[in-house]
């Protein structure tokens, strides 16, 4: 009988340090989330490196590659603050990429449009491999409010491949308003 | 001291090999298993937690049910008990394979090597690195409890160790069904290995037939092309498949050689009759049998269990080499160095690859855990997710863990997404920019950035992203009730009401101009007073409207001045011919609009 209680106590023993233990080892975790608060303020100009300014690209953006760029699909869109003045005087639309040779290779020359708030610009067409700048006037009745969204469209796109389901067409840098 | 120290090293050598292993966190199946407890009330929710067939119909009461249930209640989603009792499992199951090497060879660095090939393989990884295959761990202790408690009774006679042995052997139908195998494997180290002809080792096929009974009359399976079972020529194949996999990793050039090798040591040992060989060898296939007609599902942490077999064949094989000569003991040796130098840097590999993708999930889960906790939300929109993040289990839903359970990847970015279909695909993550900014304007969305580093809270400037190009997506069209159009709302507006907002004495919009002549501009709105609205377009006058029925809706169009034709935009602005004041309402209020649309 003795031994029967003298093992229940050994058991309480283990059991409820065990128990609190445990409770205790559920740690309290480390913040890791930071928060970008910028509701009323986006930026004009937003490179690919920057992880804050990502959440204006809307759409059409892979995730980055070697926190630098992006691949894009044939569409994507991003949402822009006009530079100050802009709603007087315009702005002007730059968006730096790269036309990778080995997309070149398969489609040939390639073409790209965009939108500014539903405004289209004037296209242009890219026939080599290599850095460009697609850069236009965009007029000041496209930018009165204080979001512009940019809308780009490649007339052609890389297909997905064997175990790459992406669709790839450019590589972007940065897309600003100045 | 000889016998501690070859007790010691297989553990601490698996320890040296598999460091990263305490480290890593959850993926895929885990996250199903870690909400478990979440669906414990009372009684009878506890016996379906524990009892009801999940997962292709298995119910693995101790290795998947009570693993899950009490570690993720006690120390919630961190990882680390997991790991520890799955690293304490693995070293019970090697301290077992390390004593039946012993009593197999008589050797006791034979019996170390047996344990240490056995951990040192990289077939290893899966179930060191995933708690959801914990139960490959829990059923090898088993299985191998049982049969050292088996040479325990054939050597002693002890009724404990008979005992001891059906023990382990019932709980290990706890873990995993392969333990329906146990007993041909018993019967096969009692005849070859102890040479008995031992009456007990019969009983043990009854629990197992029972089982098998139950498995396959009362347990539903889900039908599934991946875990569809075929009894064919291919049956050949996946034997020959595993063999190839157990020998050495993909793209490693020694399998040949090992496989020449063994096979010639296995031939040679039959021709002289040492029927003790067809232990090792047994072990393995008989261990694989239950898997052999899932052509569609070669997994090779399937390997686990039989790999002991093949570790306790190449041990016999370095044993009996030694015994022989140096030459051949070398040699053996080197064969031995030969399969470490194949797997250890894979197991570098793969465990660095588990640690990677683990702690990108673990960062994302515990911001979403965060966002939850400062902010309740119904819904996390995930903005950058890429392949190889969803597949680690954004599938087997994680976010449950924090209470969510609407998770969206931002709209048109599930492109170049991979999910596994009978998992339902990536539809239910599918959601379109209008149901996203709706949720979002209503406060029900939080939104995650998780490309880069830790996890962002980005809602605020993805809000106002998608606020931007929903206006530029929707400018022929306003609805002024809807939140999601503030910004095309001028001055003279008060808060919307119920899909609907009042407005004062003047009030305006911003619309697309016309894209022809032919378009007009239409507008909706209720009676809420009897007044003369006049319209504007860009100043210039449109006309006007009398509201003459009270609490009635009403709808008027217009026609649009050339002059507005191709304009990007342009302002119309309303004003009401009076206002009134209710009773206890400080507005001055003119009417109630609905829609504005160019078309």
């Amino acid at each position: 009988m003795r031994r029967l209680v003298n093992r229940r106590k050994a058991l309480v023993a283990v059991v409820i340090p065990a128990a609190i233990l445990a409770q205790a080892c559920k740690r309290k975790k480390a913040s890791q989330l930071e928060t970008v608060e910028q509701s009323a303020n986006l930026v004009s100009a937003v490179q690919m490196s920057d992880p804050a300014a990502s959440a204006q690209l809307i759409r059409g953006f892979y995730p980055p590659e070697a926190s630098a760029w992006r691949w894009t699909m044939q569409n994507f869109s991003v949402a822009l603050a006009p530079p100050p003045g802009a709603a007087q005087k315009g702005a002007k639309l730059n968006f730096k990429f790269n036309f990778p040779e080995p997309i070149f290779k398969k489609l040939g020359t390639l073409t790209l449009n965009a939108t500014v708030n539903g405004l289209k610009l004037p296209p242009e067409m890219y026939s080599m491999p290599g850095n460009y700048t697609y850069s236009r006037d965009v007029p000041a009745s496209a930018l009165s409010g204080n979001a512009a969204a940019v809308d780009f469209a490649c007339d052609k796109v890389f297909p997905p491949t064997g175990d790459d389901r992406r669709e790839l067409a450019l590589v972007a840098v940065s897309i600003s308003l100045e | 001291m000889k016998r501690a120290a070859c007790y010691l090293a297989p553990p601490l050598i698996c320890l040296a090999v598999f460091w990263r292993v305490p480290f890593l966190w959850f993926r895929t199946d885990d996250f199903a298993w870690l909400t478990l407890h979440q669906r414990v009330h009372d009684l009878p929710s506890l016996a379906r937690a524990l009892f009801h067939p999940e997962a292709q119909g298995t119910v693995r009461v101790l290795s998947d049910r009570l693993y899950f249930l009490i570690l993720s209640s006690l120390f919630g989603d961190w990882a680390a008990p997991f790991r520890l009792c799955s690293l304490a499992t693995w070293f019970g199951a090697l301290t077992l394979a390390n004593a039946i090497g012993f009593r197999l060879t008589g050797s006791r660095l034979a019996g170390m090597a047996a344990a240490i090939l056995w951990t040192t393989s990289y077939v290893i990884v899966v179930p060191l690195a995933w708690a959801a295959a914990y139960n490959q761990l829990l059923c090898a202790f088993f299985v191998l409890a049982a049969l050292y408690a088996r040479t325990r009774w054939l050597d002693s006679g002890e009724r404990k160790s008979l005992a001891a042995e059906w023990a382990a052997y019932v709980l290990g139908f706890g873990a995993l069904e392969i333990t329906v195998m146990y007993p041909a494997a018993a019967l096969l180290y009692t005849w070859c290995v102890a040479r008995r002809k031992d009456s007990t080792v019969f009983a043990l096929f009854v629990p197992a037939a029972i089982f098998g009974a139950a498995y396959f009359l009362f347990i539903p399976r889900t039908p599934s092309a991946t875990y569809q079972v075929t009894a064919d020529a291919r049956l050949f194949s996946t034997v020959i498949e595993y063999v190839r996999l157990a020998l050495a990793p993909e793209g490693v050039p020694i399998r040949k050689i090992l496989a020449t090798a063994l096979g010639g040591f296995f031939v040679w040992r039959l021709w002289r009759r040492d029927w003790a060989i067809l232990f090792g060898a047994g072990w393995f296939m008989l261990f694989l049998v239950p898997v052999l007609p899932l052509p569609n599902h070669i997994s090779i942490y399937y390997l686990t269990i039989p790999l002991a077999g093949l570790a306790w064949f190449f041990a016999s094989g370095l044993a009996l080499a030694w015994r022989t000569n140096r030459i051949a003991g070398a040699a053996s040796t080197m064969f031995a160095v030969l399969f470490l130098a194949g797997s250890v840097p894979t197991i570098n590999a793969d465990t660095e690859w588990w640690l990677e993708h683990t702690s990108r999930m673990r960062l994302l889960v515990r911001g979403g855990e965060e966002m939850a906790d400062r902010q309740p939300t119904s819904a996390l929109i995930l903005k950058d997710v890429d392949n190889e993040l969803f597949q680690t289990g954004l599938q087997d839903h994680p976010f449950r863990l924090a209470g969510i359970d609407q998770v969206y990847l931002a709209p048109g970015s599930e492109m170049g997404i991979v999910a596994r279909e009978d998992l339902g695909g990536v539809s239910p993550f599918r959601i379109s920019t209008d149901d996203c900014l709706g949720l979002l304007e209503s406060g029900r969305a939080r939104v995650l950035e998780v490309s880069a580093g830790g996890p962002l809270d980005v809602t605020a400037p993805y809000h106002a992203a998608l606020r931007a190009e929903f206006a530029a997506t929707h400018r022929g069209f306003v609805d002024v009730g809807d939140a999601r159009y503030a910004s095309d709302l001028g001055t003279g507006w008060y808060e919307p009401e119920r899909g609907f907002r009042w407005m004062g004495k003047s009030a305006s919009v911003e619309l697309a101009g016309p894209a022809s002549q032919a378009e007009r501009l239409y507008v909706t709105g209720y009676g809420g007073a009897l007044v003369t609205l006049r319209f504007r377009a860009s100043g210039l006058d449109l006309g006007s409207l009398a509201v003459r029925q009270m609490n009635q809706p009403f709808a008027a169009d217009f026609s649009l001045p050339p002059a507005l034709v191709g304009r990007h935009t342009m302002e119309v602005s309303i004003e009401s011919s009076s206002t009134f004041r209710p009773p206890g309402d400080p507005r001055d209020l003119g009417i109630i609009f609905g829609t504005f649309a160019v078309r």
